[in-house]
């Protein structure tokens, strides 16, 4: 598979976007956020910028290890320097 | 990516870049996760990009973890310093994450048992 193919094939990539327009895409989804330090946070992305600051809304803050809820929160602003990433939740 | 002029006037501001979160908690108290395990309580004043920002009647929690040296997943010991300002600078770049305390609930306190 060539790597187009590759990219084609990405599922919600229906045509190539660059990382900033798929992220874009997943605003007003439930989304999973973890920071660089460990910590993830789960909630409704209500907005991001290009420095990857982040909005969410009914946030959870969840153990590092994915399996047990810390704490819940309304609204959050993580400040896009300590993103490691952003996920979809299935 | 929309511009979103800073707006003073509350009802006015669309929320479409994250910092308008903030614009929304000013003059609201706001809780801020730093780096290092500190975390600030306070109103929030002001702000700008960098999230700088300028906090009254902060309160200050400073979580000290020690972890063992044979295993540094084991916690030794854990200790919690407070510290009160009634105005404080907070330079950007250590901020992690911003709670405006609008529709907060208190964190359950300690880390739910992990599911095995």
């Amino acid at each position: 598979m060539s790597p187009e193919d590759a990219v084609a094939s990405v599922p919600l990539a229906g045509s190539r976007k660059s990382p900033s327009e798929y992220v874009a895409s997943m605003r007003g989804k439930k989304v999973i956020v973890k920071l660089i330090g460990g910590s993830i946070f789960k909630g409704y992305l209500a907005s991001l910028d290009g420095y990857l600051n982040i909005a969410l809304e009914q946030t959870e803050e969840w153990n590092s290890e994915g399996t047990g809820v810390i704490g819940t929160f309304g609204d959050a602003l993580i400040r896009g320097n300590n993103v490691y990433y952003i996920s979809l939740e299935e | 990516m929309s511009a979103v002029a800073l707006s003073t006037s509350q009802s006015t501001v669309a929320f479409n870049e994250p910092l308008d979160l903030l614009t929304l908690a000013l003059d609201e108290r706001v809780r801020i996760r730093l780096r290092g395990g500190r975390e600030l309580r306070g109103r929030l004043q002001a702000y700008d990009f960098h999230l700088n920002c300028i906090l009254s009647d902060v309160e200050e929690t400073v979580t000290e973890i020690i972890y063992s040296e044979e295993d540094p997943t084991v916690v030794v010991s854990q200790k919690t310093i407070k510290n009160s300002y009634s105005l404080i600078y907070v330079r950007g770049d250590s901020v992690v994450v911003v709670f405006p305390q609008g529709a907060e609930s208190e964190p359950t306190g300690s880390v739910v048992a992990d599911a095995e």
